[in-house]
């Protein structure tokens, strides 16, 4: 579902950086966040600034075909793999990508997370899969990200962090959390017996 | 923002964080060549201008150590609960996630807390961790070193619970040192162009 119009589209990202600043799914200026706009184009994040001082008109207007940006403020260093996901799926219409930890602990393992909770599982799946490691903001790593994942709600990114998509932000949003829990549950389940 | 500001905001940060910083937390800054810290069992919920002293004109360990690297200008000092457990077992944290990688450096090991080891370690990697218990970070301001502490801190969790998933595959060494080189060179740039002019 695309946002109303460009301006909802900017305050959205904003409400959301700070909603993922507060529940602690990103840290400073690390992780970003985009909507579709439009077949055509989608709104970014910047690249380096820190959420809690975000503005919409920080925001960038990027084209998902060519990946050219209106404006002065660079959009996020990982565009393209958002476009990337956007292009492919056509119904998409938010993407998150995050360093928040518990998904982390698999990037970091090259694991898959595998949902063990049958609510999380209704959600999300039985696995998100782990995309094989690329240098952030290349097409390696976009390539990898897209193929890991799929036509899921989210894959885990190897020694890096976690992305995940939906038809709305809130939908997004909601599989942010819910990927974080279900890494969180498998690991400290586990981590208890150490 | 001015000096106390700048040095209560960050403390305040650490002092809310999710997990404890230890009893005795420290914050170096340095400002127009003079050297200020926050007092020994300073409150860091509430720092004012009293609990910051100009450290300057004494041997201090740790405003020597920030004599030594022109580049830097702050330091942070913490014990944060899994470094904690990976000094305890004198387990140096290797990046095994890119956030580590660029913005501290591919290994980050443990030293005696004293200014030649301390230097040498923080002239190769953003954070050092000391035989006594302490994890020293630092950047070319505040900001940097807070945001070094709260990811060291986590690739050290990681690395540590990682272990129920068979164990955290380091980064390349290759690679580590290519993405900390981009990343002083140009993405960390507008980051501190942005801190720098807001917080001075």
């Amino acid at each position: 579902m695309n946002v109303k119009d460009e301006r909802e589209g900017r305050e959205l990202l904003v409400e959301y950086g700070k909603k993922l600043l507060e529940t602690g799914l990103v840290q400073g200026t690390w992780g970003n966040l985009s909507v579709r706009l439009d077949d055509q184009y989608m709104l970014a994040t910047p690249s380096g600034l820190d959420y809690e001082r975000l503005t919409p008109e920080d925001m960038v207007k990027v084209e998902i075909k060519t990946l050219k940006f209106e404006g002065d403020k660079k959009p996020t260093s990982e565009k393209a793999l958002h476009a990337g996901i956007y292009a492919s799926r056509p119904e998409i219409g938010a993407v998150i990508h995050t360093h928040s930890k518990y998904c982390c602990i698999f990037a970091a393992s090259r694991m898959p997370i595998q949902v063990e909770d049958p609510e999380l599982i209704g959600r999300l799946g039985e696995v998100l899969n782990i995309a094989e490691y690329g240098l952030p903001g290349t097409s390696k790593l976009t390539k990898n990200t897209i193929k890991a994942l799929g036509s899921t709600p989210g894959c885990v990114m190897a020694n890096h962090g976690m992305i995940c998509c939906g038809t709305d932000m809130e939908d997004t949003f909601g599989i942010c959390n819910d990927m974080e829990r279900a890494a969180q549950e498998y690991v400290d389940s586990r981590w208890e017996r150490y | 923002m001015d000096r106390v500001e700048t040095i209560a905001k960050y403390a305040a940060m650490m002092a809310n964080l999710e997990y404890s910083i230890g009893e005795e937390p420290k914050i170096f800054m340095v400002q127009e060549d003079h050297c200020y810290a926050t007092a020994t069992g300073a409150d860091f919920s509430n720092i004012t201008e009293s609990d910051i002293e100009d450290l300057t004109y004494y041997d201090v360990i740790e405003g020597e150590v920030l004599e030594e690297l022109p580049e830097m200008e702050a330091l942070v000092i913490a014990q944060p609960p899994y470094l904690g457990i990976c000094i305890a077992a004198n387990r140096e944290i290797p990046a095994v996630l890119d956030d580590m990688a660029q913005i501290i450096g591919q290994r980050v090991c443990i030293v005696a807390h004293e200014k030649k080891a301390i230097a040498h370690a923080l002239s190769k990697a953003a954070g050092v961790m000391t035989k006594d218990g302490y994890v020293i970070t630092c950047g070319r301001n505040l900001y940097e070193a807070y945001v070094a502490m709260t990811v060291l801190e986590k690739n050290a969790e990681v690395t540590l619970k990682a272990a129920v998933l068979g164990g955290a595959k380091e980064i390349s060494s290759f690679d580590a040192k290519l993405m900390r080189e981009v990343y002083k060179k140009k993405y960390s740039k507008a980051e501190k162009e942005h801190k720098d002019e807001c917080e001075g």
